[in-house]
């Protein structure tokens, strides 16, 4: 077999993508949504780290990569807390429950 | 077939397994944990292509601080192994075929670009050689390279002519013989590449049909010890269709690989933006450092238990 080339790399990162985009439309649960968000964002940090080891891209795909990181942990505790307060006021964490502003 | 490829696609298998049976499981419980197997085979992979800082910031800061959140949300918003929300199935249906449209087009994208077309640039000069008055080796000049970890460097003008001074780039005029195109019939060439300095640093070369151009593949290369001088080889076996015996004619030409390092070191170095060409990142860093304090109070109170209104019987 031939050495790892940056294909099967980004073919890993697009399973990813599309499990995290797949999990994010079809879940009821929020905290299923947000692992789908969590997917996503890794598929991109593969696609950096990716560019950063096959193209002179070179270390600033790892910065970016960091950033991601910092920035998705920021996401997930702000989206943890506005779950948690859907769940105190409708008793569920059905996402479907929350339609309140339905026409 | 090497270590690091038997690691990568053991690691890429449980990266994508645990990816869709985050989508097709049912139990919320059962997503986490397939979503702690598949963070962490991802790190692993970043370990893999020598990304070693991010792979422990992965490690650490997903694996072992947002998952671990979203298991505390898990518990605190009711998540049982009795609970159960099942999405209907023609939810389940349309998502599945957008999902897989959705893979297609990426998945054709991905395999009709060169990626590697950016890493490198072929030369334009062509030269004419000869070795001796019979039969001359040509190998157009190739220039020196900086390497990051793969490189696909072009090798043109490979031919053999006739004659003191031969074309660079000979074409094969009505030859049908089984033998690679040359200006010789019957003339048999092999290119070969060879460096001093390499400590687990791979080369391949392929040359189709053995034509006028060849691919020396790079591989493993920050095992390449810094600027080393690689010869790649052309040689013609002569007339008794053997190598390495001494009517085999030669050319070498040299050039330079440079390989770049990408290691933690460097992630620092970018950092406080010590090198010279390029931006400091210390600025961004820090703000996204405020950034990230400030959601995290701001998340703290907003998930503050709430005073409830008792309605007295």
């Amino acid at each position: 077999m031939d050495s790892i080339t940056i294909n099967q790399v980004l073919w890993v990162s697009s399973i990813l993508f599309v499990c995290g985009v797949a999990c994010m439309t079809t879940k009821r649960n929020t905290i299923g949504v947000l692992m789908g968000v969590e997917l996503v964002l890794n598929a991109a940090n593969l696609n950096f780290i990716a560019f950063s080891a096959y193209t002179p891209l070179g270390v600033h795909g790892q910065i970016a990569a960091l950033f991601v990181i910092v920035l998705a942990a920021a996401e997930a505790a702000v989206a943890l807390a506005i779950a948690l307060n859907f769940y105190n006021n409708h008793e569920s964490i059905d996402v479907d429950n929350g339609n309140e502003l339905k026409g | 077939m090497q270590l690091d490829e038997v690691l990568f696609w053991v690691f890429a298998i449980i990266a994508c397994a645990g990816a869709i049976s985050v989508v097709l499981s049912q139990n919320i419980v059962r997503m986490a944990v397939s979503l702690i197997a598949s963070l962490s085979s991802v790190s692993v992979l970043f370990f893999l292509m020598g990304a070693e800082f991010v792979g422990v910031a992965q490690l650490m800061v997903y694996v072992g601080g947002t998952v671990v959140l979203l298991i505390f949300g898990v518990m605190l918003t009711g998540g049982s192994p009795t609970t159960n929300l099942k999405t209907s199935p023609a939810d389940v249906f349309v998502a599945a075929g957008i999902g897989a449209l959705f893979l297609l087009i990426i998945g054709t994208t991905l395999g009709a670009v060169d990626w590697t077309h950016g890493a490198t640039s072929s030369p334009h000069a062509t030269t004419l050689e000869a070795n001796s008055t019979a039969a001359s080796l040509t190998l157009d000049p190739i220039q020196d390279y900086k390497v990051h970890r793969y490189l696909a460097i072009p090798l043109t003008g490979i031919g053999v002519g006739q004659g003191e001074a031969a074309d660079a780039n000979h074409s094969p005029a009505k030859d049908n013989n089984e033998s690679p195109k040359s200006g010789i019939k019957g003339a048999l060439i092999r290119v070969e590449a060879t460096t001093e300095s390499h400590t687990g640093c791979r080369f391949r070369i392929d040359h189709p049909n053995h034509g006028n151009t060849a691919t020396l593949f790079v591989t493993n290369s920050n095992a390449l010890a810094s600027n080393s001088e690689v010869a790649v080889t052309v040689r013609d076996a002569g007339k008794d269709k053997h190598f390495d015996t001494d009517d085999d004619l030669r050319l070498t030409r040299k050039f330079r690989l440079t390989a770049v390092q990408n290691d933690t070191r460097s992630v620092a170095m970018a950092l406080l933006g010590a090198t010279k060409d390029d931006p400091s990142y210390l600025f961004p860093f820090e703000i996204i450092s405020m950034h990230l304090l400030v959601v995290l109070i701001g998340a703290a109170y907003l998930a503050r238990p709430k005073k409830q209104n008792v309605i007295g019987i």
